[in-house]
Formats: structure tokens, C-alpha cells, sequence
């Protein structure tokens, strides 16, 4: 092996720095064995492989990615793009045992041991030299790629061809170590996408597959019970009744963790419009008067008059008043419901105030959490997923606003939240 | 008032033509978006449609839709109810947009109301 700090003549020195000129530049796996060809004859054929390694970091299979002979690619060369097992390969369980980075042979002829090598098929000379890894500090011995040169007829090698095939080999693996990294972390977002796709379209097929047989289970015994002039017995509409009953409250389940679902991998998108909020709050209220007044709570309203328009997505605002509206109702057996929606300076800000079991003091910090205790009182009460607050919380903040509570034990509870006016110079006046 | 629904499953089909003459309106059921379109040369006054349908994709049965007959509300009525596809049926232009399962008395009454209104859409619960 010649001494690597030998001076080389000025020839040499021209081809080493168009080698690693065109190896720092070299784009693909075609354009780095081009790159190596500079410091070749025209004689060489050139290919670059790529080890696959198992646990332990010894190569399993080897695929030959580019090739180059006489300034063009070789694309009938019949190892190109395919995976070869290396445990047959003569000449990877000789380079796994050699120690140095680059190996010459000068004269393949007679030399038995290398016979079985496909790589080798009528070569007389080779030089191999291995890639090592860019994390070689922590695993030495990692080598994932080859850059083999073979010549038809066996010929000595120059100290030249010998210093210069030296001196590029370190830059070249980094380079094909880079290039590997790189076609890794592209894989990695391929597939990361692939699997963003696949989620979605499992949570489509779910909320689907879910959703669809209740208008069979739900509207249907609905539609017994209400579309038909038909007299039933006390008992059949009874049983009717409680498979209306569970049927939305199977909804309400799916409805729930498919919108926590959704929130939680960010797939929630909100349809913003200009809206009177005051609408929105009526028609909440609307909605939860009947059963409200069924349990003789009577519901209050003080609105402010002429409030602004405001963008929000009407249907999630909504289903937030309700959720905070049907829990006051829940947690309630006397006085009133008081609902307020007031203008305060920036912001718009609406509550809820009953006069229910109210919320214990360290209770008060975790209703708005997904994960509550199940054991708590409130969440035994609830019935449900107890997923109503923490949807709640998400879609008000996903607004850029907030939510909070204030509560004393068997005096009631308040529940408030606020919504930012914003610009609203793109909003259209809704009167 | 006269509706079309196109809807694949038979058994909505059938619920949906009991809460139509529940609310004494006339409905015309169509299984996919081929015989829907058919059905569009007969001017309902109100379209109900699902959002997916087994022949063409549902938001571009909207798009296709408000091109033929700008005037008719369209009402999507679907299980596939995710943020995403209510988003993508209000940006093709559909009217309204109810998620399946839809109540049988809420369902009627808002038959009835949009005969009321005559067009425009009245809120559901």
C-alpha cells in the first residue's frame, strides 16, 4: 500500500480535485459513480451497490444501483437494480473480513476463492472500496455500500490509480452515506403520508359504518312511534320509547369520540362564517327548553342587543352551548338557568349558570380534561363518555378563545366561555 | 312540495319516503347519481342526496347539480360525517348538510318548514 501523503504530480492532482469536485456535486447514485470514473481509465466498468444489514450490521442482501463504462451508463449490465443475497457472494465475505477501505486485486485469474462472485463474471482486476456510514464513531463496522471497479484483463496497479482511489474514498462515502440518509427520510414522509391517508380514510369508514344502521335502528322505531296513526299498548311504546332512548345515546357516543378523534389528530376543520351569535344562542336554547322545563327549570335568557357579526363556525358553537346548556339541565333539580351573552370590549362572552349539585374545588380542574377520573361523581352523574367538556374546551380554543368555570358545592356552577371578535372587515353585515 | 332523495341504501330510502308523506310532501327515491339526474328533468322543489353514492362522487353531483338547476336547494344527508366532509360538501355549494342518523320528527318538521320558507334553509338540531 503506497504512503497516502505522498505528493502527487500535478495530473494526479487535477483528477483528485475533479473527482471530488464532481462527487460533493453529484445529485444521484448515477451521477456519484460517474464521479468515480474520473479517476479510472476508460476500461473500467464501474457500479455502485447498496448493502442491506441485518441487526447486527452484517450485510443480507446488496442491490447494484447505477453503473457506468466508457462516459455513459451500462443499462444492460444484468446486475443493475437487483437485489443479490450476499451470503453467496465470495467477494462480500471477503470485504466483511478485510479491514481497509479500499482492496485491489490485480489479477483475478486462478484466484478460486473469488470464482462464485456474479459481481466478478469475466473481471481479470478489481479495486472494491467499501462505504463505511456517517455515524462510523458509534458503529465502526458498518459498511452500506460498495464501489466496485473491474477491469476485462488483469493489469498491476500504478502507484497513481492506487493514491488516487485512496485519497476520493472517504469523500465518496460520505457522500453515498448522505445520499442513503436522504432516500431514507424521503421513504420516511412517503410513508408517513400513506398512513395520514389511511387513518383518514379508516375514520371515514368508521364514522360510516357506524352512523349509517342507526337511521335503521333510531329513525325507524322513531318513525313507528310518531309516523304511524297506529294505537299501541302501553308496553310496546314503552319498549319503543327505549330503543329510541338508547339509539341516541349510542349517537351521542359516536358523535363524541369521533369528534375527539378528529381533534386530537387535527383533522377538525371549522367552517367560519359571519353569525349573529345571539341566533346561535337562541336556537340552543330553543332546543334545550323542552326538556328543561319538563324538569320545571326554567331557562333565562339576557342577550345584548346589537351585538356585532362575528366569523365562527355556527354548528360547533352551537354544539358547545349545548353541551354546557344539556349539563346545567343534567346536574339540576331546582331554581333557574341563567343564560347571558355579553359584548366585553374585544370579545364576546357567553354563560350558563345554574343552581345544580355544583362542582367540588378539585373536581374543577380536570372537567375540561379528556382523561378525567371515571370514579368522580360528575363523571358517574354524566352517563356518556364525559367527552362533552373537553370537546367543548378544543372547539372554543380552536376559535382563539376560552373556556373556564366557577362553582360552589350545592349552589351551582357557572360555565363561561369567550370568543375574540377578531377583523371582522371582511365579515358582511347580517341584519 | 315535491323531493328527490338519492340515496344507495334502500332501508334510508324507506324511512325517508315515511317522514315525506308524514309531512304530506311527495318524494321521489333515486339509488345512485345516473338515476338522480334523470329524475332532475322532473323539477323537484327540494333536493336531498347523500354524499357518497356507489356511480359518481358526491360533491361532484352537487357541483353538477348547481349547474343544471341553480335555483333547486340541494341538502346533503350522510353518514360520512366528518369535520372534513361537511367542509367539502359546503364548498361545493350544497344548501345544507344533515348527518345521518337524522331524527324522524325533527326531520319532518324541517320538511315542513322548508316548504314555508319556500328555499331557504331552516335550522336542524
Amino acid at each position: 500500500m503506497p504512503n497516502k501523503t505522498t505528493f502527487p504530480d500535478s495530473t494526479a492532482q487535477d483528477t483528485l480535485l475533479k473527482t471530488h469536485s464532481a462527487l460533493i456535486h453529484a445529485a444521484d447514485e448515477q451521477e456519484i459513480i460517474a464521479a468515480l470514473s474520473l479517476c479510472t481509465d476508460d476500461q473500467a466498468y464501474l457500479r455502485l451497490a447498496y448493502l442491506d444489514l441485518d441487526n447486527l450490521g452484517n450485510p443480507t442482501t446488496m442491490t447494484v444501483t447505477a453503473n457506468w463504462h466508457r462516459g455513459s451508463s451500462w443499462p444492460t449490465d444484468p446486475l443493475l437494480l437487483r437485489a443479490l443475497r450476499t451470503a453467496t457472494c465470495p467477494l462480500i465475505t471477503m470485504l466483511t473480513a478485510e479491514p481497509d477501505p479500499v482492496w485491489f486485486v490485480e489479477d483475478l485469474t486462478g484466484r478460486e476463492d473469488l470464482a462464485g462472485s456474479s459481481l466478478l463474471s469475466g473481471a481479470g482486476r478489481l479495486v472494491a472500496i467499501k462505504l463505511f456510514g456517517v455515524d462510523q464513531v458509534e458503529q465502526p463496522s458498518r459498511w452500506h455500500g460498495i464501489g466496485l471497479i473491474t477491469w476485462l484483463a488483469p493489469r498491476p496497479f500504478t502507484r497513481e490509480e492506487r493514491y488516487l482511489l485512496i485519497t476520493v474514498c472517504e469523500t465518496a462515502a460520505a457522500i453515498v452515506s448522505h445520499r442513503r440518509l436522504y432516500l431514507q427520510a424521503q421513504g420516511n414522509v412517503r410513508q408517513l403520508r400513506r398512513l395520514d391517508e389511511l387513518k383518514t380514510d379508516f375514520l371515514r369508514t368508521v364514522s360510516h359504518e357506524l352512523r349509517s344502521p342507526l337511521v335503521g335502528i333510531l329513525t325507524g322505531a322513531e318513525g313507528i312511534l310518531h309516523g304511524s296513526s297506529d294505537e299501541f299498548s302501553m308496553e310496546t311504546r314503552q319498549d319503543l320509547e327505549d330503543i329510541v332512548q338508547s339509539g341516541r345515546h349510542l349517537q351521542g357516543v359516536i358523535t363524541d369520540i369521533l369528534d375527539m378523534v378528529q381533534i386530537e389528530a387535527g383533522m377538525l376543520k371549522l367552517y367560519k362564517e359571519p353569525a349573529n351569535l345571539a341566533e346561535v344562542v337562541q336556537e340552543a336554547v330553543q332546543i334545550t327548553r323542552t326538556v328543561a322545563e319538563g324538569k320545571g327549570l326554567p331557562i333565562i335568557l339576557d342577550l345584548d342587543a346589537e351585538l356585532p357579526p362575528i366569523r365562527i363556525d355556527k354548528q360547533r358553537i352551537r354544539q358547545v352551548m349545548l353541551n354546557l346548556l344539556s349539563n346545567a339541565v343534567k346536574f339540576s333539580e331546582q331554581g333557574t338557568i341563567g343564560v347571558t351573552l355579553h359584548r366585553e370590549e374585544t370579545q364576546l362572552v357567553f354563560s350558563v349558570r345554574d343552581e345544580g349539585v355544583g362542582i367540588p374545588p378539585e373536581d374543577q380542574a380536570i372537567v375540561f380534561n379528556q382523561f378525567r377520573r371515571l370514579d368522580s361523581q360528575v363523571a358517574r352523574c354524566a352517563g356518556g363518555t364525559g367527552l362533552g367538556l373537553p370537546i367543548s374546551k378544543r372547539l372554543v380554543e380552536l376559535h382563539q378563545g376560552q373556556i373556564w368555570l366557577t362553582s360552589q358545592p350545592n349552589q351551582g356552577s357557572t360555565f363561561s366561555f369567550s370568543l375574540p371578535l377578531g377583523d371582522n372587515s371582511d365579515a358582511h353585515s347580517i341584519h | 312540495m315535491r323531493i328527490l332523495y338519492i340515496d344507495d341504501d334502500p332501508i334510508n330510502r324507506r324511512i325517508m319516503h315515511k317522514i315525506a308523506r308524514t309531512a304530506n310532501c311527495e318524494l321521489q327515491g333515486a339509488a345512485n347519481v345516473r338515476e338522480g339526474l334523470a329524475r332532475l328533468a322532473e323539477k323537484p322543489d327540494l333536493i336531498l342526496t347523500d354524499a357518497r353514492l356507489p356511480d359518481i362522487n358526491g360533491l361532484a353531483l352537487i357541483r353538477q347539480i348547481r349547474q343544471i338547476s341553480p335555483a333547486i336547494p340541494v341538502v346533503v344527508v350522510t353518514a360520512h360525517a366528518l369535520s372534513a366532509d361537511r367542509q367539502d360538501c359546503l364548498e361545493a355549494g350544497c344548501t345544507d348538510y344533515i348527518a345521518k342518523p337524522f331524527h324522524f320528527e325533527e326531520m319532518v318538521a324541517y320538511l315542513k318548514r322548508y316548504e314555508t320558507n319556500s328555499g331557504s334553509p331552516p335550522s336542524i338540531a
